[in-house]
């Protein structure tokens, strides 16, 4: 496996296809816990779900696909279409 | 970085920056940093870090970091199960949150950080190496 630390990996993905896989990401969570992602990190602010590992990397997910949706909207890109 | 590999404290990482561009424009507005370290240790440290650009003054652009999560922990082997070791990261999308584990691998504090305390990766790989250290040293 080759080291990025000296000298990163870098890809590229457009707006658009990254609200995609963040999309299936985030459905399958919902799926999986029963709730909107809102709802979720509505019961972690308040207390009342533990914030695990898996769901912090959920709502961190989910909260770079809320950016990129209001990138979208704000640049008037591609990405209007996705919601 | 780098000198984490001359000193043996990492083996291998697959660490990938994703940048996130605009359909239209090709402007970079959000970068990804994602994947895992391995430690000499045995222990591995999950990434997780999305970041935010603004255009700056002489045409190139400014990264601030929006969210972090970084994980470590010791994978399962035979006879041992995964144990947790200690996690960043800031799920309200506020303030991040240092977690550590005990040798059950329950969590055994929450300590709240601010963004100037939040360490950054290269400390936190270390931090797990010394964790595991000091866990073998009580399992003996």
């Amino acid at each position: 496996m080759a080291s990025i630390l000296s000298e990163p990996k870098t890809v590229r993905s457009s707006v658009s296809a990254m609200i995609g896989r963040l999309e299936t990401f985030i459905s399958r969570m919902e799926r999986r816990y029963e709730c909107t992602s809102q709802a979720m990190l509505d019961d972690v602010r308040a207390g009342r779900a533990r914030e695990t590992a898996e769901i912090s990397r959920w709502l961190g997910e989910y909260q770079a696909l809320v950016s990129l949706r209001a990138h979208g909207r704000e640049a008037g890109s591609a990405t209007n279409n996705i919601e | 970085m780098d000198v984490l590999f001359r000193h043996g404290i990492v083996e291998a990482d697959d660490l990938v920056f994703e940048e996130v561009f605009d359909d239209v424009t090709d402007d970079i507005v959000q970068v990804r940093l994602s994947g895992s370290v391995t430690c000499c240790c045995g222990a591995k440290v999950k990434v997780l870090k999305w970041m935010d650009t603004r255009p700056e003054t002489g045409g190139g652009i400014e990264v601030i970091s929006v969210y972090y999560q970084y994980q470590a922990w010791l994978p399962a082997t035979s006879g041992r199960r995964p144990q947790s070791l200690v996690r960043y990261d800031q799920a309200h999308g506020g303030q991040p949150h240092r977690h550590q584990f005990d040798a059950r691998g329950q969590e055994a504090t929450h300590e709240p950080l601010t963004l100037d305390t939040m360490p950054r990766l290269d400390s936190v790989i270390r931090e797990a190496a010394d964790l595991v250290a000091t866990l073998r040293l009580e399992q003996n």
